[in-house]
């Protein structure tokens, strides 16, 4: 994989890229989020701490899924009324993406898909609702309106100055889920499945005192 | 990086007592309960205080203290929280307790124990499917679970720290499913459903885990995904009865096959019963003797009679007689045949024939010889006949092999029965619709 | 306990064919000893050697 650079159109400091499709990364330094539009990075603005958080997973952590090896390259972070959650996002080897959702250690990895049948729009939206995919239905079972509270690293799309969204999260009885996200028209489709920590063989994960 | 998360996450005086609360959860605790006043917090809002009812901390003791740190699974879990549920059957409460468990890279895991049997139970981030057909309900990696219960089940009293917002008061409709070792677990509340997945485990096992020195408590009953002692016997039982039985039905049909069945004798005669009295009997002699014949290889002989017997009955002894020995074996038969008609139709009474086995008699050369005995002039024949097949010794050892995978059987049932007298089927429930 | 049960099992099934060849589920009989060859021509004489027991009369 290349290692492309750049300046920090604030600061001048070197970005570093683990990812050659990255379209948004935040500066080391001065933590300002920049964008690339065509070949030039721009600031877009300047992002605040990260809320405290207790996840073992960070940027760098290497792992795999499906035999396929990963790397964790960037995050958004989610709050919504019971708490928050990380959408992690991962670059394979091959250099597609993927997300790994990192809920109160409950781990699922999904990849961008289209849908077969239409989605629902987000008024008809209700829990129990069916979506077929592949064979198996796919039931809504939580329907969560979240907001962002954070960035970090490198994101295939511009996340940034976002209002509140509605996200779905939809599960199969065999493990699958898949999630509809509501803050873009069309919405987009995300499909994938529950993982145990285990699975990933995670490398390079945060340490915490006492484990 | 930009973004820092500190790597341990402070704790806080409880704003009711003043007291140190822990934080072992992390960022990940939703509510926590100060372990010294029970009061219950919200760790995002220092305002929040909910008092318990003080009466519930002196009765309700966890017998795991939190903090402790046990191996589960491989991976290590400290014991964060603790919970008292209970629900209500007929009338009759029913409590048990749950200990949260957390590990930062695993997550959380709960341990429920009632009446000394435990359960380390998984949430599940989906949903098994369920089926209706019959009485299974939930499947799940391929094994089937069986309801055993639902029930309201309401918070009593909560200590230390939760991954949600619990109140004591909460309600749930909990739904058990079962299929031992394994406990598959709903629980439903207006805004959402959760299922989690259980293993049995003893309380032996769970102290060993946790390293604990005391004793655990003690188990009453037969819990609902108790693995039973019994399981996978009766098969083995029945599978070595039928390897058995086969046994035993290859030595009848290796005899059915190899008997010799040979005619040794056969003989017409007929008895005269004697003269009425007061004639004399002299010369009335109904004693006789066959003619001679040879038994070539020892084995059992069979003696058949067939009689004309109508209305009447003739008795016969019988010595089968060695020549060269003069040793005789006296069997004896009576044989009746009685007809007629009265209100019900025609009626009969006795068989005119009969068979005698005489148990193994010596090769030689033998002769029979025949006392009749009666009322009536019968005309019968006596047909002799060596290694002749009996049936009922083979019969009865099917039927005692029989008590051992029957006896197994019962005694497995028996346990199962006991099993699922505690569930919603069984008389220890209410009947709870779906 | 199962190495019992087959144990047991095969003795049964040995028995059992013991008994069919040896007719221990026949008829009880009862053993005269030196029965005398003119007993052939005389059948009644028996009757002295062997006391048969007082005998059930047959029918109603």
């Amino acid at each position: 994989m290349t290692r492309p650079t750049a300046a920090c159109p604030n600061c001048n400091a070197p970005l570093t890229f683990r990812w050659s499709s990255a379209v948004q990364t935040t500066c080391a330094h001065c933590r300002t989020v920049v964008v690339r539009h065509d070949v030039d990075w721009r600031a877009i603005g300047e992002v605040s701490d990260l809320p405290v958080d207790s996840s073992p997973i960070q940027l760098g952590v290497e792992g795999r899924v499906d035999g396929r090896a990963f790397t964790v390259v960037g995050r958004i972070v989610y709050a919504y009324a019971e708490g928050g959650w990380n959408e992690w996002h991962l670059v394979f080897s091959d250099g597609t993406s993927g997300w790994l959702s990192d809920a109160q250690a409950e781990y699922a990895v999904s990849w961008p898909a289209a849908p077969a049948t239409p989605l629902p729009k987000a008024e008809s939206l209700r829990v129990g609702l069916r979506l077929a995919h592949q064979g198996r239905d796919l039931v809504v079972a939580t329907i969560t309106r979240a907001r962002y509270e954070g960035v970090e690293g490198e994101l295939p799309f511009e996340y940034w100055g976002r209002g509140p969204m509605v996200f779905a999260d939809l599960r199969n009885d065999v493990g699958g889920m898949a999630t509809i996200d509501y803050s873009e028209q069309p919405p987009l489709f995300f499909v994938g499945r529950f993982v145990t920590y285990d699975e990933l063989g995670l490398r390079g994960v945060r340490t915490f005192p006492g484990w | 990086m930009v973004a820092v998360a500190p790597t341990r996450v402070a704790g806080f005086n409880c704003p009711n007592c003043g007291a140190a609360v822990e934080r072992r959860a992390l960022t990940h605790t939703r509510a926590v309960a100060c372990t010294s006043c029970g009061a219950v917090l919200d760790p995002d809002d220092p305002n929040l205080v909910i008092l318990q009812e003080a009466a519930m901390r002196e009765r309700i003791v966890p017998a795991i203290p939190l903090g402790t740190r046990g191996t589960f699974g491989g991976h290590p879990f400290d014991v964060v929280g603790f919970q008292y549920r209970t629900i209500d059957v007929d009338g009759a409460i029913y409590g048990w307790r749950e200990y949260v468990l957390f590990n930062p890279y695993q997550g959380f895991r709960y341990l429920s124990e009632y009446d000394g049997h435990w359960n380390f139970i998984r949430p599940l981030p989906y949903w098994p499917a369920e089926m209706k057909d019959g009485r299974i309900a939930a499947a799940w990696d391929g094994q089937s679970y069986r309801h055993f219960q639902t029930a309201l089940a309401t918070t009593r009293f909560v200590l230390g720290e939760f991954p949600w917002r619990v109140r004591v008061g909460d309600r749930v409709a909990v739904s058990d499913f079962v299929a031992p070792p394994f406990l598959l677990s709903r629980e439903r509340t207006s805004d959402e459903t959760t299922w989690s997945h259980g293993q049995y485990m003893t309380g032996a096992e769970v102290w060993k885990a946790c390293g604990l020195e005391t004793t655990p408590p003690l188990t009453t009953g037969i819990f609902a995904n108790q693995p039973s002692p019994f399981a996978g016997k009766p098969a083995a039982a029945w599978r070595r009865f039928a390897a058995l039985a086969a046994l035993v039905l290859l030595a009848l049909v290796g005899r059915q096959v190899a008997a010799a069945r040979e005619p040794v004798l056969e003989e017409r005669h007929v008895f005269s019963p004697p003269p009425p009295a007061p004639q004399p009997a002299a010369g009335y002699e109904p004693a006789f003797v066959t003619e001679a014949f040879t038994i070539r290889e020892g084995g059992t002989v069979e003696i058949a009679v067939e009689t004309n017997l109508n209305n009447a009955w003739m008795a016969l002894d019988l010595a089968l007689v060695n020549t060269s020995t003069g040793t005789a074996v006296n069997v004896d038969t009576e044989l009746e045949r009685y007809a007629g008609t009265d209100s019900d139709g025609v009626w009969t009474e006795g068989s005119p024939n009969g068979t005698l086995l005489v148990p193994w008699v010596a090769p030689g050369e033998y002769y029979l010889r025949v006392e009749p005995a009666g009322n009536a002039e019968t005309a019968f024949v006596l047909r002799l006949r060596r290694d002749v097949v009996s049936g009922l010794p083979y019969a009865l050892a099917l039927v005692a092999l029989l008590l051992w995978p029957v006896f197994v059987s019962v005694r497995a049932a028996s346990f199962e029965a006991r099993r699922w007298q505690e569930s919603d089927a069984g008389s220890g429930g209410d009947d709870d619709d779906d | 306990m199962s190495r019992l049960y087959l144990l047991v099992g095969l003795g049964l099934a040995l028995a059992a064919l013991r008994a069919d060849t040896q007719g221990w589920f026949g008829a009880r009989p009862s053993i005269v000893n030196n029965v005398p060859a003119s007993m052939r021509d005389n059948p009644g004489a028996y009757r002295a050697l062997y006391q048969a027991s007082p005998r059930t009369i047959g029918g109603k």
